[in-house]
C-alpha cells in the first residue's frame, strides 16, 4: 500500500512511517518511491543497508532512476544528513523531489539517536519551502517507545497500518532541539587531556590534539581530521564565543577518540553547519559544517551557560 | 637605488651600500600601507641583478602592528643585536619573505593570523611576475578561510590576465579542499 500523506497539493510533507514488517516496508516505502518514480519527480532513497538492497530488488528495472544512498554512511553523523537533503534537491531545481530518510534504526546508540531526533526536527525549518516529501520510515519492533514517540513530535504527519493522520503531539522544532539539548554524560573521572585557550594561542591549541591523537588508534589521516575539527571549533571560541575555551580530550573503551571544546557562545541559528557552505562563509557555519564532516559524530548542547561541541571520532 | 648604483658602477665603484631608516613605515605616512609590496619586489628586482646591498633600521622591538612586522620580518637576514648576521631574531605565527617568483609564507594561516595573511595576499598583485608563485613550504597549517582568501587571490589575479600557483600546501590545506572542491577548483596547487 502506498502511503497517502504525500498528495500533489503539498508543497512540503514530512510523515513518518511506522512499519513492523519486512512486506509492509517494501510496499509502503516501495510504493512511495515507485510513485515518484511514475510522476518522474527526483528521489532520494537513504535507507541502512539491508533495506537498501531490498528496496532495489523490489522495484526492479525501475531503480536505476532513483539515488540510493546506504544511511549507516551517509547518516552516520546525522549531522550531515540535511547537507545531503539539500544537496539532492538543489540538484533538480523547480521539480518536486521525493526522500526516503530512515536515520534511526534499532542498534543506534542513544547519543546518535539523539542527534537524529533533533535532526529529524530540523527537517520541518529547513524544508519548509520547498516542494519536498520526505518518508522517514521507523522500525516499531525494534526502536524503543521513546524513539517513537518523539518521532511523533517530529513529524506533522504519521502513517501506520497504511493510513496517514495528523500528529496530535507534534511539536515546534525549536522546543525539540531545546530538548535534546541534555546534559552530556560527564568525562571520564581519569585520562582526560584538558587545554584552556584563548586568542593568540590557536596553534597551541592544535598542537595538543597533534601529540595526544599518537597515543589513539585513531591513523594519520583520522587524526590530521581531528586537528582540523578541533581547529575549526576552537576558532569559532575566538570569533563567536567569548573569545575563549576549554578543550577535552579522552578515548573511550572502544578506542573512539572524543573532543569536547566548550565555550561562552550560543548556537542562534539551529541549522548553523548543516547546509553546505561556501570556503568564505564566515559567520560560523562553515567551521560547523566541517566539523559535521569530519567528525563520526556530533553532539550539540546549547545552554545559557554556553555551547559545548562534543565530537567523536572511530578508528 | 638603481640610478645610484649605476652612477657609481661608472665611476668604477664595485658596488654600492645603502642605509634605510625605515621605522617611517611604523607610522601612518603615505606611502606605508605599499610596505610590504615593496620590500617583497627590492629582491627580484633590484638586489638580484645589481652588486648592492641595503640595510633597513627598524627601531627595537621591533613593531607589532601586522603590516611594518612582516614587512620587518620580510627580510632574509637580520643584524643580531652582537652585530652578526642571522636569521630573523623573531619569529611572527605568519611570515613571509621573498621567493623567486613571488614569495614563501612561513608559520601558520590561521584566525590568529588572518590579518597578516591578507596583508601578504593583498601584496601579491603588485609583483611583477605575470605568474605568482607562493610557496607554502614553510607552513604547518592553513585553515578554511586561507583556502577561500588563496581562491580570491587567484581569482583576481586571473581578472587581470595573471595567475596564482600555490607550492606544497599543508597537508590540512589539501583535506579542506576536498571539502570545498569549488575553491579548491580555482586554485592551482603543486606538491
Amino acid at each position: 500500500m502506498t502511503p497517502t500523506a504525500v498528495t500533489d497539493s503539498n508543497v512540503f510533507a514530512h510523515p513518518a512511517l511506522f512499519y513492523a514488517t519486512d512486506q509492509e516496508y517494501l510496499t509502503s516505502v516501495g510504493g512511495f518511491v515507485r510513485a515518484a518514480i511514475q510522476a518522474e519527480e527526483p528521489a532520494l532513497v537513504a535507507v541502512p543497508g539491508p533495506q537498501l538492497g531490498a528496496l532495489r530488488d523490489w522495484l526492479g528495472d525501475a531503480s536505476p532512476s532513483v539515488d540510493f544512498v546506504d544511511m549507516t554512511v551517509l547518516g552516520r553523523n546525522p549531522g550531515r544528513i540535511l547537507t545531503a537533503m539539500h544537496s539532492f534537491a538543489d540538484r533538480h531545481p523547480g521539480r518536486p523531489v521525493r526522500v526516503v530518510g530512515e536515520q534511526t534504526w534499532p542498534g543506534r546508540t542513544p547519543a546518535e539517536t539523539l542527534e537524529a531526533i533533533r535532526h529529524e526536527a530540523l527537517i520541518n525549518t529547513a524544508f519548509i519551502r520547498h516542494h519536498a516529501t520526505i518518508l522517514c520510515p521507523y522500525a516499531v519492533t525494534g526502536l524503543p517507545d521513546n524513539v517513537l514517540a518523539d518521532a511523533r513530535r517530529t513529524h506533522p504527519t504519521l502513517i501506520h497500518h497504511g493510513h496517514d493522520q495528523t500528529s496530535d503531539t507534534y511539536t515546534d522544532p525549536v522546543l525539540v532541539c531545546a530538548d535534546c539539548d541534555q546534559p552530556l554524560p560527564p568525562p571520564p573521572p581519569a585520562g582526560v587531556l584538558t587545554v584552556d585557550y584563548a586568542t593568540h594561542q590557536l596553534a597551541s591549541v592544535r598542537h595538543q590534539p597533534t601529540a595526544w591523537a599518537t597515543t589513539t588508534p585513531l591513523d594519520a589521516t583520522r587524526a590530521s581530521d581531528l586537528v582540523l575539527a578541533v581547529n575549526e571549533a576552537a576558532a569559532n571560541s575566538l570569533a563567536h564565543g567569548g573569545g575563549h575555551g576549554t578543550l577535552r580530550l579522552w578515548t573511550t573503551a572502544s578506542g573512539t577518540v572524543t573532543a569536547e571544546i566548550s565555550d561562552k557562545g550560543h548556537l542562534l541559528d539551529p541549522l548553523a553547519g548543516r547546509t553546505r557552505p561556501t570556503a568564505a562563509s564566515a559567520n560560523g557555519g562553515r567551521g560547523l559544517w566541517m566539523i559535521h564532516q569530519l567528525c563520526d559524530l556530533v553532539e550539540t548542547r546549547t545552554t545559557p551557560a554556553g555551547l559545548t561541541l562534543r565530537l567523536h571520532l572511530t578508528p | 637605488m638603481r640610478a645610484t648604483c649605476q652612477e657609481a658602477l661608472a665611476q668604477d665603484y664595485p658596488g654600492i651600500r645603502i642605509v634605510g631608516e625605515m621605522d617611517w613605515c611604523t607610522r601612518a605616512l603615505p606611502g606605508a600601507q605599499r610596505i610590504l609590496d615593496y620590500e617583497l619586489r627590492l629582491d627580484a628586482e633590484v638586489f638580484a641583478s645589481l652588486p648592492l646591498t641595503g640595510l633597513c633600521l627598524f627601531q627595537y622591538p621591533s613593531p607589532s602592528d601586522t603590516l611594518p612586522a612582516l614587512a620587518v620580518g620580510a627580510h632574509l637576514q637580520h643584524l643580531t643585536t652582537a652585530g652578526d648576521i642571522g636569521q630573523p631574531a623573531s619569529v611572527l605565527p605568519l611570515a613571509v619573505t621573498p621567493a623567486p617568483g613571488g614569495a614563501r609564507l612561513h608559520g601558520h594561516a590561521d584566525f590568529d593570523t588572518r590579518a597578516s595573511l591578507c596583508a601578504v595576499l593583498d601584496a601579491l598583485p603588485s609583483l611583477r611576475e605575470h605568474t605568482v608563485h607562493l610557496d607554502l613550504s614553510g607552513t604547518d597549517f592553513a585553515d578554511a578561510d586561507a583556502l577561500a582568501r588563496l581562491s580570491a587571490t587567484a581569482t583576481t589575479l586571473h581578472l587581470l590576465g595573471r595567475g596564482l600557483v600555490v607550492h606544497n600546501p599543508p597537508p590540512s590545506q589539501l583535506r579542506i579542499a576536498q571539502l570545498f572542491p569549488h575553491e579548491g577548483s580555482v586554485l592551482e596547487m603543486t606538491a
